[in-house]
């Protein structure tokens, strides 16, 4: 096969390809139908839940040990006066 | 129990706790708070306990359980103002409820206290590292609470006396029992969960031996056979039903207690209480309580530390009705054994002066207030 054939196949090729994905963009008319549709999934009732991406402060230093054990507040022990069973 | 460390009360399970449900909603929905790195900042306006506001932090998703607990014994704690009320006067109330404030109300509960932390009365902490616990835990929550008389019972813990056997050898917990009904308060009717159920209407109960309570545990719900004398064994039958309640043969010695009083300390400004005594007993007196639910006409009785000056720091004759309560009071200790010592024979406890309160056994102080549980005689010998 010489040079050219093969040029030209290649321009052929990369024609039909463009042509195949046009296909996909063409709208084509939705035909009615009876089926019930699913209603969309209510939004969740509660104002925040947990995003992922954003930062969970909360998270990061309460499952910590470490730092829970530096930012804990000193233990001001406090004796009972009680006596006897409670 | 010993007390959790500072940390540990407050350490989260990164791995278990957001793979649950309260997991997926952000901490600040029940917190407030302010997400920052700094804690001073990010503790700002924290409500460190939401569920102190049930109705505000967890009706949304817990409605019924919500619209029901803030009635419950465990929430109002209306068995104490039940006895106050009977004891007292409309006009020492204002004394009264200043005492209720500074000694009692530290046993009030919450659905935290149940399902994520220890009690606060217990100095509190995560459970489960936060982990919303379905069923309560025995041991961190139910008996950081009830652990002087019945935790103590059930689980074997008075010198020489056997744990129950339902936990000895059922392994059964506390909300094998006690389910989730009575610890939530079953103020609506059945139907207004289930749909399938006849329409009723339950008032909160007075405190937690009282009918309108629909869901009290009772032997009976097991052992229905036995309490009407039906199975093999002699003993169940040879009582006239509804004479003994299950626990007169069927309980060990239980913790009895004597004059209990409350003050301020004023050293430092805190509540404290003195009980004079301590100790175990096994009493069998006339039920002072009888009903529909409760028919019997011997039960078990324990003293309990209710005292005429008991409220004095607070002003002088507080409880001038003292007498129209007894002070050896209905009781069911929870150290169930199959064969107790006074179930070993008929004599065991026929003729056995020692395990019925006679009038001799009350101090005269109390007598008045027991005259309805005071046994007159001792069953005779069976011979």
């Amino acid at each position: 096969m010489t040079k050219k054939i093969r040029i030209i196949i290649f321009i052929l090729t990369m024609f039909a390809l463009s042509l195949f994905g046009c296909t996909g963009a063409t709208s084509v008319p939705e035909i009615p139908t009876e089926e019930p549709t699913e209603e969309a999934a209510p939004a969740p009732k509660l104002a925040a839940v947990v995003d992922a991406v954003e930062p969970n402060y909360c998270l990061d230093c309460h499952a910590d040990k470490e730092r829970l054990v530096k930012t804990g507040e000193p233990i001001v022990e406090v004796k009972s006066e009680s006596e006897g069973a409670g | 129990m010993a007390p959790l460390e500072p940390w540990e009360k407050v350490l989260v399970d990164a791995e278990a706790f957001p793979a649950t449900a309260h997991g997926e909603i952000s901490c600040l929905v029940c917190h407030e708070g302010v997400q920052d790195p700094d804690k001073e900042v990010a503790h700002t306006s924290l409500v460190a306990l939401p569920s102190e506001e049930s109705e505000k932090y967890c009706s949304e998703c817990h409605p019924v359980i919500s619209n029901m607990f803030p009635d419950s014994l465990h929430a109002q704690q209306t068995g104490y103002w039940t006895t106050l009320d009977a004891r007292s006067t409309p006009e020492n109330h204002p004394e009264i409820e200043e005492m209720f404030g500074n000694h009692c109300q530290s046993c009030h509960t919450t659905c935290g206290d149940c399902h994520v932390s220890r009690p606060r009365s217990a100095e509190g902490g995560f459970i489960s590292g936060h982990v919303f616990e379905k069923t309560p835990s025995m041991t961190n929550n139910c008996t950081a609470c009830h652990g002087s008389r019945v935790g103590n019972e059930y689980l074997g813990k008075n010198e020489g006396i056997k744990s129950d056997i339902h936990f000895r050898q059922g392994r059964m917990k506390c909300t094998d029992c006690h389910t989730s009904h009575e610890m939530h308060g079953q103020t609506t009717g059945c139907s207004y969960c289930h749909a399938e159920l006849p329409e009723s209407e339950h008032l909160p109960p007075d405190h937690r031996y009282d009918d309108n309570d629909l869901n009290f545990p009772a032997c009976e719900a097991c052992h229905w056979e036995a309490a009407k004398g039906q199975d093999e064994i002699k003993m169940h039958s040879a009582h006239e039903e509804d004479t003994l309640a299950c626990e007169v043969c069927h309980s060990a010695s239980y913790t009895s207690c004597d004059s209990c009083h409350v003050q301020i300390s004023e050293e430092t400004g805190n509540p404290y209480f003195t009980t004079e005594g301590h100790y175990l007993t096994f009493m069998i007196g006339h039920n002072p309580i009888q009903s529909e639910q409760k028919p019997y006409e011997y039960v078990t009785l324990r003293h309990i530390p209710v005292d005429k000056d008991a409220y004095e720091f607070y002003g002088e004759d507080l409880l001038p009705n003292f007498d129209a309560l007894p002070t050896w009071a209905y009781t069911t200790p929870h150290n169930t054994q199959r064969v107790a010592p006074q179930a070993e024979s008929c004599n065991s406890c026929h003729g056995n002066a020692d395990i019925f309160l006679t009038a001799d056994k009350v101090i005269a102080e109390e007598v008045n207030a027991n005259q309805p549980v005071i046994v007159d005689s001792v069953p005779p010998v069976v011979k």
